[in-house]
């Protein structure tokens, strides 16, 4: 241990040796890692919000492959009446443009959709719209087919009234779907002369997109204005500004330099990572000054004060630095990429803040002269003395103050009960986001916006088998949320209502198969694959439905697949799929990741908190930590908040804030190591650490609440949240770590000997 | 203007081109190499039958047909084809008559024995893209492409074989097919599909000598989307005079 101190202390007598080098160092590190930023690329598809390795989204995956299905928008075209001859050529000219666009896979509109009828004995097989410049004669064809045709009338294509016609645009998978999204409306806008909406994965990802570029710059300008504000008022000095604001400046540019050098993709949620390091790396620095000030205010010269500051506080922040790095690093455990890399960040970002604090900032300091003091940093003003009577009071009473944090404990455990799961994309937009206007404007015209598909193995040409199908279908539509559905049952209803003239499906295997031969005459490979593979053993059901609350996803397939045991029975196997299925797997994902991030994480403070200090003094440390977990996900379910992707992160968050309880810990046991008996030495820790702890607090704090500007749901519902932590954490670090330290920390053993 | 389809061109290939066209060859243009390929005489009459695999996802649909087939929208004739399925057995006996006038327009007759009535479908131009049967042709394939509808360019002439562009004047469901002709016989060994500039589709033929003929013996059509579809065609029949009566809905149903 003293061969390691030694150590230590000759790093330390390093720096102030070669304070020169040290910077230079950082210099050429840094323009390294600006290289590294600029290789950062964006990915804002919504695939990254999906679990690696779940069933449903591989199954998703398959459906997508076998039965040639891709992503789509959706888009509602408005006019006084869409059946106009004009209208009509302008449909047919929006069809053909976004045909012409490199990675459009399939259209569906009024223009393309094939058309039966039957004239003078003959059945006229056409494109609905074939030709500009319809006679009134052939669009009262169009409308009388789509009011009467078995899959036209559920109004996928238009609105009976005539008010509104759809388009279904499907995209290959290997495109940007926010850069063709941009070409497709451009296609509907320059073309249309009525209004529309929009909705569909490819418009979400660019919006997505467009709210990176807006939050990024905007929440961490808001960040870095907080924390430059906290440490003005905190330091009142020119130096005490700029040179934390350095620090995690760096932080941050080595943090993201080494993350795009590693190659990683920055995503919509890894946007809170840059805020986290901001507001959590300012406190190392924050801490290291507070104790500069002390020593210069004490009349130590400069030289002594850094070497103060290095040998006492250093290890706190190294220690500190290290347990919030590794519980970010939890996340590398997640099973969703956007927590990995957002984990992965945060632990590179915090880290090299406590590098830079502990090489830069005192190599800095030696370097520059000695700034004034305005504040007094111990002992002195209203706040010291508060912060005095403070301690003593939770000297006479721990038990008192340690029964009502439990008491307030068992109300967070309640409140973690009402906790309502949420990790629908929707619940990601603000009401007035156009992503959320679209997608009600295409639900009401439509009946949903995403599609629930239902893989159907069996034999699809039994009769038997066609019938059950049509019956659920048609059962189905009953249900709130349901919208038009299909499947080569409703295929073979509307083809064999057109050749024979009778409702109905064919009532012999031979008939099935001569009627698809018939529709297979004019169909593609890929037209037939949509429903059923080529040997017709498996096939889709697909059902347009809105996207909903995982809540409501949930109990909806609850009942479609209650519907589908009652009417298919075992007469196949029904496998569900979709985006919003998606979507609600995604909470058991959450709450696996989150247990197993907090555990992981409360372990390895644990564990580092014992191997530098004692297991006593980590145990009574943790006391803060898990009641503020407890605590913000209690305020969660009281408050209404949902668990969500950025909620769920809340926890480790909470767990890296709430390190700095650790200050307090440090200089209580100095203090009864110099033998002062516990009920003083608690207030000599409060009257010194508790200045730091408040501003950590009010600095972190702050920092975290520019998250509650953002445009994305779950970033601002985390950024009040933190907000709530915070607070937490400063009570709990106050109040109920004095108590526990005086109750349980009388006689601590410690393995190396460090001061506040 | 020469129309070359699946079904005529069986009957289109000639050898009178001998070994001495080709010691010249290389020095024709993209659209003296395309006038050789498309004046290949072709009979008049073709009777096969034809072995169709579709296939996607390892998954197969098979179908096993004779087509019979005359006259030639080029020569200003309706074209005629009748198509009876054999196999799988559920299929057997439905049947296709198709009649191609000279505007493009189909008229079809549908005999569905389980549903015991003839069907008559009408269809227009705008379907010759359309798929042949749920398959990776069109009916354009099987219809044949117009040598007039195209402007040819000769790209290159190496190992004995030509390779011409070949850009539709209209719009029609390609911008761009790339033809390899051998020198040797002037028939066309692989066509490739171009779509918003990729590959969309590629064709593969191999021939088997008939009497004085060349004939498709195995067509392959892959899809740049994973689904392919092979043709074997055999046991041909051609100029035989069969007359009127096999394009008729009698015929059909029997």
């Amino acid at each position: 241990m003293v061969k390691w101190r030694y150590r230590v202390k000759r790093f330390w007598e390093g720096l102030l040796k070669h304070s020169w080098g040290v910077v230079a160092i950082f210099v050429i590190v840094t323009g390294f890692m600006v290289v590294g930023v600029s290789r950062i690329q964006l990915d804002t598809s919504v695939d990254t919000l999906n679990p690696d390795n779940d069933a449903i989204v591989k199954l998703n995956k398959k459906i997508q492959k076998d039965f040639n299905s891709g992503r789509s928008e959706f888009f509602v075209l408005h006019a006084d009446n869409v059946f106009t001859s004009s209208h009509l050529n302008e449909i047919r000219a929006i069809g053909e443009k976004l045909k012409a666009i490199k990675g459009v896979m399939r259209v569906t509109s009024l223009s393309n959709a094939s058309m039966m009828v039957e004239k003078g004995g003959v059945l006229n097989i056409s494109d609905m719209v074939p030709h500009d410049n319809m006679s009134a004669a052939e669009i009262a064809d169009v409308r009388h087919y789509l009011d009467t045709n078995y899959m036209m009338k559920s109004g996928l294509l238009a609105a009976r009234d005539g008010t509104s016609t759809n388009i279904v645009v499907e995209l290959v998978d290997s495109v940007d779907l926010p850069t063709i999204a941009g070409h497709i409306e451009k296609a509907v806008a320059d073309t249309w002369t009525g209004t529309y909406d929009l909705t569909g994965v490819p418009t979400i990802e660019a919006y997505l997109l467009d709210t990176v570029h807006r939050d990024l710059p905007l929440l961490c300008g808001i960040a870095f204005l907080i924390i430059l504000i906290m440490f003005t008022v905190n330091f009142r000095s020119f130096l005490g500004v700029w040179m934390p604001l350095l620090q995690v400046t760096l932080g941050l540019i080595w943090g993201a330099g080494v993350s795009g050098w590693m190659g990683m993709k920055f995503q919509p949620m890894t946007i809170i990572a840059p805020i986290a390091i901001l507001s959590v790396g300012s406190s190392f620095t924050l801490h290291l000054l507070g104790r500069y000030f002390l020593e210069l205010s004490r009349g130590t010269d400069k030289q002594t004060a850094i070497r103060n500051v290095l040998n006492h506080t250093g290890l706190g922040v190294f220690v500190s630095g290290l347990a919030i790095s590794t519980a970010m690093l939890t996340f590398l455990l997640s099973d969703l990429s956007m927590t990995r890399g957002f984990g992965l960040l945060c632990a590179l970002g915090v880290g090299a803040c406590m590098i830079a604090s502990l090489s830069l900032l005192p190599a800095l300091l030696n370097l520059v002269p000695t700034p004034k003091v305005r504040v007094k940093m111990e002992n002195a003003g209203v706040l010291s003395a508060g912060l005095k009577a403070l301690g003593r009071w939770i000297g006479r009473h721990p038990k008192g103050i340690l029964v009502t944090g439990a008491f307030i404990l068992v109300v967070g455990v309640f409140g973690t009960t009402r906790i309502v799961p949420n990790t629908a994309l929707a619940a990601f937009f603000r009401t007035y986001s156009p992503v959320l206007k679209g997608m009600d404007a295409v639900n009401k015209a439509i009946g949903g916006s995403t599609t629930l598909t239902v893989l159907v193995d069996t034999d699809l040409q039994d009769p038997d088998v066609l019938k059950r199908l049509l019956a659920f279908q048609e059962d189905i539509r009953s249900i709130p949320h349901v919208g038009p559905t299909t499947s080569l049952a409703s295929l073979l209803r509307s083809l064999h209502e057109t050749l024979t003239g009778e409702p109905g499906l064919p009532d012999s295997r031979d008939l099935v198969a001569q009627e698809l031969l018939v529709y297979q005459s004019s169909g593609s490979v890929d037209d037939i694959t949509r429903l059923a593979n080529l040997d017709y053993s498996q096939g889709i059901v697909t059902i347009i439905a809105p996207r909903l609350s995982t809540h409501d996803t949930a109990v909806l397939i609850a009942r479609l697949k209650e519907r589908a045991a009652q009417i298919i029975g075992d007469k196949a196997k029904l496998q569900f799929a979709g985006d919003i299925l998606t979507e609600t797997i995604m909470q058991g994902v959450l709450i696996h990741d989150f247990i197993i991030s907090i555990t992981l994480a409360l372990f390895l403070v644990i564990c580092i908190d014992s191997l530098i200090r004692s297991i006593r003094a980590a145990l009574v440390t943790i006391i803060v930590l898990v009641s503020t977990v407890v605590a913000q996900y209690g305020f969660l379910g009281l408050s209404g908040l949902p668990f969500n992707l950025a909620t769920a992160l809340a926890g480790a968050l909470a767990i890296g804030v709430g390190d700095y309880a650790i200050h307090l810990t440090v200089r209580y046991m100095e203090d009864r190591r110099r033998g002062l008996p516990p009920e003083e030495a608690i207030v000599m820790a409060l009257s010194t650490s508790g200045r730091s702890i408040l501003f950590t607090a009010l600095t972190i704090g702050g920092g975290f609440s520019a998250l509650t500007l953002s445009q994305f749901i779950p970033v601002a519902t985390l950024g009040s949240m933190m907000v709530a932590t915070v607070v937490i954490v400063g009570i709990a670090s106050l109040t109920l770590l004095p108590a526990a330290c005086v109750l349980f920390l009388r006689n601590p053993i410690t393995h190396v000997e460090v001061t506040e | 203007m020469s129309n070359l389809s699946v079904l005529t061109r069986i009957a289109s290939i000639s050898l009178f081109i001998g070994a001495g066209a080709a010691a010249q060859a290389q020095n024709l243009t993209g659209q003296e190499v395309m006038d050789r390929y498309f004046h290949n005489p072709k009979p008049k009459t073709a009777v096969m039958n034809i072995s169709m695999v579709i296939s996607k996802n390892g998954k197969s649909l098979s179908r096993t047909m004779t087509a019979w087939s005359m006259g030639d929208n080029a020569k200003g004739e309706i074209e005629r084809k009748v198509i009876k399925f054999l196999a799988p057995g559920d299929i057997k006996g439905s049947g296709f008559l198709t009649e191609k006038k000279l505007d493009g327009s189909t008229e079809s007759q549908l005999w569905l024995p389980a549903m015991g009535k003839v069907r008559r479908l009408s269809s227009g131009p705008s379907d010759q893209d359309q798929a042949f049967f749920g398959s990776d042709f069109t009916n354009r394939d099987i219809g044949g492409f117009i040598k007039a509808d195209f402007i040819y360019e000769l790209k290159s002439f190496s190992d004995n074989l030509y390779t011409v562009e070949a850009r539709p004047k209209q719009a029609m469901g390609y911008e761009l097919l790339v033809y390899t002709i051998d020198a040797k016989d002037f028939l066309n060994t692989k066509i490739e599909y171009f779509k918003n500039g990729q590959l969309a589709r590629s064709q593969t033929i191999t021939y088997v000598s008939v009497g004085a003929y060349n004939l498709p013996s195995n067509i392959l059509m892959t899809a740049a989307s994973g689904s392919s579809t092979e043709m074997k065609l055999s046991d041909y029949k051609v100029d035989q005079a069969f007359g009127d009566q096999i394009f008729t809905e009698r015929f059909l149903k029997q």
